[in-house]
């Protein structure tokens, strides 16, 4: 049993961890580390979108490049495709690099300024060995036009596009080598709402045409409730609360959960939602609270003293809605989030 | 990639240097006289600008304009290929440490503070003094092996800055090889730091060449360079102006060009990260 | 008719740049009473920052201010005013909150110094007293243990604590307007939440005016009362809150709102507004939203419209208000 809904899954992640070392140097061994991602799971099917949402800090984004192997993660398993990546050499890792790929938040920073876009799409085709000369440049018009850019900019500069046309490069460069699974590491942020709609709108088209799987990393909630099909919430480095959509906007569980949500400004006036104003900021991920790592902002009533002591488990309360919160109903009993797939 | 400005100020460090080493290049045809002919029909030694001399003559009666233009060639080529062999160690040095990362860089790092605790002169000056007369060939060596120390470290941290670049991590993600990253993705961004660093460093390099040949350890009479030039200017036999001013002027015009060409170029490389 | 607390007449605003004089705020006029928050929205470049900094006249290098520009503040000519009578204006009756607050606060300085400082520009009182006041101010923006905090560097805080302290400074003098240009924008949407409830409650308490510049329409339908739509550095709608949301008139002011996602959504596709904004040195001629409106006709190619009353206090730069037969399905 798995953190998932049925079938053989595309992407399956067991307590994944990025631990990254405080006050160390290079003659002795750190004393403290920063855990970015503290023990991650969750499975993504072929075709499907989850999406992965927190504020900054979570482990979000971290968790997206452990994926990828874009950094070492310190532990856990990631299996793609029947393949346990982690444990792939160099080059069968490069070689597997093809099946899935990622879109980043910066459509500034994710071009390289001296190539063209023609030259940025290409070279995915070209470490492949997908396509050359005329047959990657015919590949390349025609990406270009997928994602609603015109085949004679493939000769330009990233400089000569705006944002938003940067990021359907960025999505075109993706899309080359026909991934199975991208992750889209706050695609739309960076955009103002009416570009940031056509490309939520590219990413789904997309999806439907070429039955890709998204990790939709995001922080905006409304951009989610529009991509998603399952919504993993995540507080400092965990999983603290994962359910389809429908499930989780409607009702939400985890304490944490309700304030995010209900903190997202809405834009109907006079209609002010009943809103939970957390105090304070999130701790520290280097020295994360014990127990519950959301026990010290926590509201919710029932607040005890196992909150403080005992970590708690992300448990399917009801079917396929997971949540780590002492209290919250059992429904069914808690399996262990590790248990064989 | 350039624009208006940048070519104006790219035009006049550019054209000097072009002249001077065009002239350099064609000095034995722009001169008729060789530049360490000692003529033998008379006394003409030590004589001040005229027509015959324009640059005038030094105390042997040799002619300072063919020695300035032929020094002109020892000393833009030591500087040149010495400059040529600092900056590819250093961008070597400075790419692997960067690139590898992790302890591998920190122990490089350290190794070169050792190296710039060091004073480059004075390197010089003990390498040149306990080896006697230096053949040039060695001399552009010294000064390569000593002069990488500062490229090495604008690499290493450009390359550094480059690694965590999103378009780097982009092109690891799509599957593109490590070797054909750091080419195609990290190398062209070093460019400009290498060519700006370099040009400067030819600056640098003519005087530093300059100073030690003035002291005797550098380039060997007779052969001419702006340095012996100079130095011959300060032997016995009272003030001869013409041979410190022109081998002065060559040596102040090449540095100052070099230097406004450095910070020109430092400008016109960074490419555009917004439209205009 | 009332004395405004502020009017701003046909601001215009350029830059030189290499494609030619930029445009970026283009004949902005409007007003604002005492004690009333004005949210003025719109995307990049639509020139709302622009228009705020111009109100403190703090336009940034290359940019100028055209004359026949014209702001009164307090019946005072900010832009023909001196410079000492500006600097007193500033941050005394008119203050300014940012968007970046790690930019915008000193980083050698504590941030006790920094509040306090405000009040020894402005005041007579002694060091003694300003920090007394400072302190006493940083506990009515919500910091905790504030005499504490008063001690701590800029970068010792976090990203909502450092707006607290902004919000701190630009209030503490009791302005009459404080214009705060993205305020919560940098900051996670649970530290919005306390932000926004902070700015609400201090608004409420002392009466200050409050020009909101943000692109997030569910701030704006929060906080504001009226709300001005800028757009390719004009302001193409006017209008009070609820009637903006409910009953849009300008095209494009219809088209963000409906391309804002919400969180009832069904999963449906999201509206979206074709093309992009044009640059600000090429202004289309007639109406500069023509070639992404779905209703544009000849007319909108050749004439600029103007600001048009379409209703008491709902004012809409676009020719549909003359011809509403125009407007398609």
């Amino acid at each position: 049993m798995s953190v998932s809904s049925g079938a053989t899954p595309l992407l399956e992640v067991r307590d994944l961890a990025k631990h990254y070392p405080v006050q160390g140097s290079w003659w002795r061994s750190p004393s403290q580390f920063i855990r970015a991602v503290d023990g991650v799971s969750f499975t993504l099917h072929a075709g499907e979108t989850l999406a992965l949402v927190g504020e900054s800090g979570c482990g979000k984004t971290t968790t997206g490049r452990a994926i990828l192997r874009l950094i070492e993660p310190t532990r856990g398993s990631v299996r793609f495709d029947g393949q346990d990546l982690l444990a792939l050499d160099r080059e069968p890792l490069r070689r597997l690099r093809r099946h899935m790929q990622i879109v980043f938040q910066d459509p500034f920073g994710s071009l390289n300024p001296r190539l063209t876009i023609g030259a940025a799409i290409r070279e995915g085709l070209l470490v492949h060995e997908l396509a050359q000369g005329a047959e990657a440049d015919r590949r390349v018009a025609q990406l270009l036009e997928e994602v609603g850019l015109r085949a004679e900019h493939a000769s330009r500069y990233p400089h000569e596009f705006s944002g938003g046309q940067r990021q359907r490069v960025g999505i075109a460069r993706a899309l080359a080598v026909a991934p199975k699974f991208i992750v889209c590491d706050e695609p739309v942020s960076a955009l103002d709402v009416s570009v940031q709609a056509q490309v939520v709108n590219l990413l789904r088209d997309l999806q439907r045409d070429r039955g890709l799987a998204y990790l939709f990393i995001a922080h905006d909630l409304a951009v989610v409730s529009h991509m998603a099909d399952r919504v993993a919430v995540m507080y400092l480095g965990r999983i603290v609360e994962l359910a389809p959509r429908a499930a989780l906007f409607a009702e939400p569980r985890m304490p944490y959960t309700q304030a995010l949500l209900s903190a997202v400004p809405v834009p109907k006036p006079g209609r002010a939602p009943r809103r939970i104003v957390l105090a304070g900021d999130p701790p520290s991920p280097a020295n994360p609270p014990s127990g519950c790592v959301f026990h010290p902002r926590c509201q919710h009533p029932a607040k005890d003293a196992r909150c403080t002591r005992d970590v708690p488990v992300l448990a399917e309360k009801s079917p396929g809605h997971w949540v780590a919160c002492h209290h919250v109903d059992v429904t069914t009993p808690l399996p262990p989030p590790l248990a064989p797939a | 990639m350039t624009s208006r400005t940048d070519r104006r100020r790219l035009a006049l460090p550019l054209a000097s240097l072009v002249l001077l080493s065009a002239a350099a290049v064609g000095a034995p045809w722009i001169v008729s006289v060789p530049p360490n002919a000692i003529p033998t029909d008379g006394i003409i030694a030590s004589m001040p600008p005229s027509l015959a001399h324009p640059f005038g003559t030094d105390s042997l009666g040799r002619d300072v304009l063919s020695r300035v233009l032929h020094g002109a060639r020892i000393s833009l080529a030591i500087a040149l290929l010495s400059v040529a062999l600092s900056t590819s160690l250093g961008a070597a040095y400075g790419a692997f440490a960067g690139w590898i990362g992790g302890r591998v860089d920190t122990v490089c790092m350290r190794l070169l503070d050792v190296a710039l605790s060091v004073p480059r002169l004075l390197v010089l000056l003990v390498v040149a003094a306990l080896w006697g007369a230096l053949p040039n060939g060695s001399l552009v060596l010294l000064l390569g092996l000593t002069g990488w120390y500062d490229v090495a470290r604008l690499v290493r941290g450009d390359v550094r800055a480059l690694r965590e670049r999103e378009f780097v991590l982009a092109a690891r993600a799509t599957g593109v090889r490590e070797a054909r990253i750091l080419l195609r993705h990290v190398v062209p961004h070093v460019w400009p730091t290498l060519v700006v660093t370099a040009t400067l460093a030819v600056a640098h390099t003519i005087a530093l060449e300059a100073g030690l040949s003035f002291l005797g350890l550098g380039v060997q009479p007779p052969q001419a360079s702006w340095g012996t030039i100079l130095a011959d200017g300060f032997t016995p036999g009272g003030a001869r102006w013409w041979l410190t001013v022109f081998p002065g002027v060559a040596i102040v015009t090449v540095v100052l060009a070099c230097n406004a060409l450095g910070d020109a170029l430092r400008e016109a490389l960074s490419p555009r990260q917004v439209a205009a | 008719m009332t004395r405004h607390l502020l009017t701003v007449h046909d601001l215009r605003v350029a830059f030189a740049t290499e494609a030619g004089p930029a445009r970026a705020v283009d004949g902005v006029s409007f007003t604002m009473n005492a004690g009333e928050t004005v949210g003025l929205v719109g995307e990049s470049g639509c020139g709302k920052s622009l228009t705020a900094l111009s109100l403190l006249r703090l336009v940034p290098d290359g940019g100028r201010i055209a004359p026949g520009s014209r702001i009164t503040f307090e019946e005072q000519d900010v832009l023909a005013m001196p410079e000492r009578t500006l600097r007193a204006l500033r941050g005394h009756r008119l203050s300014m909150i940012f968007q970046e607050p790690m930019t915008a606060l000193n980083p050698v300085l504590t941030v006790g110094d920094q509040v306090a400082e405000v009040v020894r520009v402005h005041t007579t009182a002694s060091a003694g007293e300003a920090w007394t006041r400072a302190v006493d101010m940083l506990a009515q923006v919500g910091i905790p243990d504030p005499a504490a905090r008063a001690r701590q560097y800029p970068h010792e805080l976090s990203g909502g604590m450092r707006q607290r302290v902004m919000i701190a400074m630009a209030l503490i003098l009791e302005p009459a307007l404080v214009i705060a240009d993205e305020p919560t924008t940098a900051l996670d949407v649970t530290i919005q939440a306390q932000i926004l409830e902070l700015l609400r409650d201090l608004r409420d308490r002392t009466g200050m005016a409050l020009l909101l510049i943000t692109h997030d329409l569910g701030v704006v339908a929060e906080m504001a009362s009226r709300v001005l739509v800028m757009y390719a550095g004009e302001v193409v709608e006017e209008a009070p809150v609820a009637l903006l949301f409910d009953a849009p008139g300008h095209p494009y002011t219809e088209g963000l709102l409906a391309a804002v996602p919400t969180l009832d959504s069904t999963r449906e596709r999201l509206h979206t507004i074709p093309g992009t904004v044009p640059a600000a040195t090429a202004w289309p001629a007639g109406c500069r939203f023509r070639d992404r409106c779905a209703h544009a006709w000849e007319r909108c190619t050749t004439e600029p419209p103007a600001l048009a009353q379409l209703g008491p206090a709902h004012r809409v730069r676009c020719h549909l208000v003359q011809e509403p037969e125009r407007r398609r399905a």
